[in-house]
């Protein structure tokens, strides 16, 4: 105990070349229990080593950084394994984190890796890894290799959220060679949210026969895949019934493999899904939901969708929020999934009008039947159609919303050029009739 | 005996006793309402009120603790919105923000002993409240600076602490 002075190696703060003794000044309420607990240490006034694990925990987990917590094991021998058992484990790299002295570890990767492989607590509430664009080379590209281990370590520890947030990368321009991350059976974790690197493939792990239940995802509810990629027959057997069978909310935005074995694409099979968020990019676009859940909250459609590409079985036909981005090529995916539903409280879209008197034509025609809805919020790409008569369009058809918002979008830089030919069906005086428009309690202009 | 608004009354561990609703502290302290409920069959036809000792938390602590929870828990002292952070606007402090600061903003001593009380007589909120305090001491402060303000002795030999820096380095 007695050292004299010594400086910590890593420690470049000038206060380590002073081992302070100092007692802390005395406090103005000093309990008789705190006294007595103080004297078993001969002069010190240390309450705070003398808390259980527990408390020590409790208090480790609030710092919300792994880092953090680590840095207190040089504090004495009390506390050198205290922050290992910590149940929550929070990477992120970030301003909490102390200015890197030379000493440091190459990139935040590593770091990851030494932090997964020092942690000793056996079951985790909460693992989070999050790398910034400052952790990834030049061109933001991060061997899938890297984050495999990351996936495996979550597979057995974790008993609540896993959150793996990578940054995209940062140029497009490179080849795109597809690494495979194979994503393990989390059968302890309720919740994953994956941000992954566009040349990341995840692959779940193959169900294995027996025993049953092991191999899956028991207990998980809210499944987010955002940004990697995906066989879609793999896709549709991760997200059904018999691997999630307690999915209730579903975000993917993934790029799908080609492949034209497979009769449906992308297969959803859930007796348990509450909320879809939809957007997957794919050349072949077939989309089957089976679910006989009454209360999808939203649907967000993108891609460029075939007309009857989609199967909707068992689906309710009332909705919470539809959310809908159609894509500009094709002209009937939006009709087609319009006329999927017969009432949702929140209709969202983002319209495109082509050019030309067809394109305003089909376009009429795409939104000649909306769902009833509460709440119509359109986003409209500015074109050189008149705006007055494409919005009238869409309250005459859809009488029964009572707050609208409009929102002009300036996406193109052609159609800010272009005027429609007067032949438009945009120019014509009934285009502009007002009177069976319905009553609207509020209107946002934006 | 007028009995429109129940109270109780705690001792604590030096044996000095506080009146506190019985209404608030049930809906603060899971211990105190467990205790509450045991009693209640027993004191039902009684006009007496109930003491209950609290054997583990000095008067200083406890006269602490019981205003925290007469700020947070009685409703009629509660003004303005729901108490619920998540309700709170960006930048809209909750009201009891700046009495949660000014509460926690004590020594280390008496803030540890809060955190005792908080976990003993079971309010998750203050529970937060003190842990995050103590957490909050920790950060952004260096070794010596952290043992400093707790009064932590460095009981490592210098061979120890040169392993512990290398097998933690990727913390530093």
């Amino acid at each position: 105990m007695d050292r004299g002075v010594v400086s910590s190696p890593l420690d470049h703060s000038p206060a380590s070349q002073i081992v302070t003794r100092r007692l802390p000044p005395p406090s103005l309420m000093v309990s008789k229990e705190g006294r007595r607990r103080r004297r078993r240490r001969s002069g010190g006034e240390d309450r705070i080593s003398g808390l259980p694990d527990e408390l020590l925990h409790d208090i480790l987990v609030r710092l919300r950084c792994a880092r953090a917590a680590a840095r207190t094991s040089v504090l004495s021998r009390r506390w050198r394994h205290l922050w290992a058992d910590v149940p929550e484990l929070v990477l992120v790299d970030g301003p909490d984190a102390p200015p890197p002295p030379s000493s440091r570890p190459a990139s935040f990767v590593d770091t990851v890796d030494a932090a997964l492989d020092a942690h000793a607590a056996p079951t985790l509430d909460r693992l989070l890894i999050a790398l910034s664009a400052s952790d990834v080379g030049s061109t933001g590209a991060i061997p899938a290799a890297r984050a495999a281990p990351w996936l495996r370590f979550a597979a057995v520890r974790v008993a609540g959220s896993l959150l793996l947030l990578v940054p995209p990368r940062l140029s497009y321009l490179h080849p795109v060679t597809l690494q495979e991350l194979p994503l393990p059976a989390c059968a302890r974790a309720k919740t994953i949210t994956l941000k992954l690197q566009d040349t990341w493939l995840l692959r779940p792990a193959a169900p294995a026969p027996a025993p049953a239940g092991v191999f899956t995802f028991t207990a998980l509810t809210a499944l987010t895949i955002l940004y990697g990629r995906m066989d879609g027959g793999e896709l549709s057997a991760l997200v059904s019934s018999t691997r999630c069978p307690c999915l209730r909310d579903l975000k993917l935005r993934l790029t799908l493999l080609d492949d034209t074995s497979d009769d449906d694409v992308v297969s959803i099979r859930s007796d348990t899904l509450r909320s879809l968020w939809f957007c997957i990019w794919t050349h072949i676009r077939r989309l089957r939901l089976v679910s006989p859940c009454p209360s999808f909250q939203s649907w967000f459609g993108q891609g460029d969708y075939a007309d009857d590409s989609h199967q909707f079985v068992d689906v309710s036909r009332r909705l919470h929020l539809l959310d809908i981005t159609p894509d500009r090529r094709s002209a009937v995916a939006l009709t087609s999934l319009l006329q999927k539903f017969d009432e949702v409280d929140e209709l969202r879209l983002i319209v495109h009008i082509p050019q030309g008197a067809a394109g305003y034509e089909s376009f009429l025609n795409e939104t000649s039947r909306l769902p009833k809805c509460k709440t119509l919020k359109i986003n409209l790409e500015r074109n050189g159609h008149g705006l007055a008569p494409s919005m009238f369009h869409f309250l005459k058809n859809c009488t029964s919303a009572k707050k609208v918002s409009v929102r002009l979008l300036d996406l193109d830089e052609d159609s800010q050029h272009y005027s429609c030919p007067l032949s438009c069906p945009c120019r014509s005086t009934e285009s502009c009739r007002i009177d069976d428009i319905g009553s609207f309690e509020e209107v946002q202009n934006q | 005996m007028a009995s429109e608004k129940k109270v109780v009354f705690l001792r604590s561990s030096d044996g000095e006793a506080f009146e506190v609703s019985e209404e608030v502290i049930s809906a603060a302290s899971v211990t105190i309402k467990g205790m509450i409920d045991e009693e209640s069959p027993s004191r039902a036809d009684t006009a007496a009120t109930t003491t209950l000792a609290i054997p583990n938390v000095t008067a200083a602590t406890l006269s602490r603790v019981l205003h925290y929870v007469n700020k947070h828990f009685d409703a009629a002292a509660v003004v303005g919105r729901p108490d619920d952070y998540i309700f709170c606007a960006p930048g809209d402090e909750h009201p009891l923000a700046r009495f949660d600061d000014d509460f926690v903003d004590v020594d280390n001593d008496t803030l540890i002993d809060l955190v005792h009380a908080a976990e003993y007589l079971h309010i998750k909120k203050l529970f937060d409240l003190t842990c995050k305090a103590v957490a909050d001491k920790l950060k952004g402060r260096t070794i010596d600076q952290i043992r400093e303000t707790f009064g932590i002795v460095n009981d490592y030999t210098v061979e120890e602490e040169v392993e512990v820096y290398r097998e933690n380095s990727w913390a530093f």
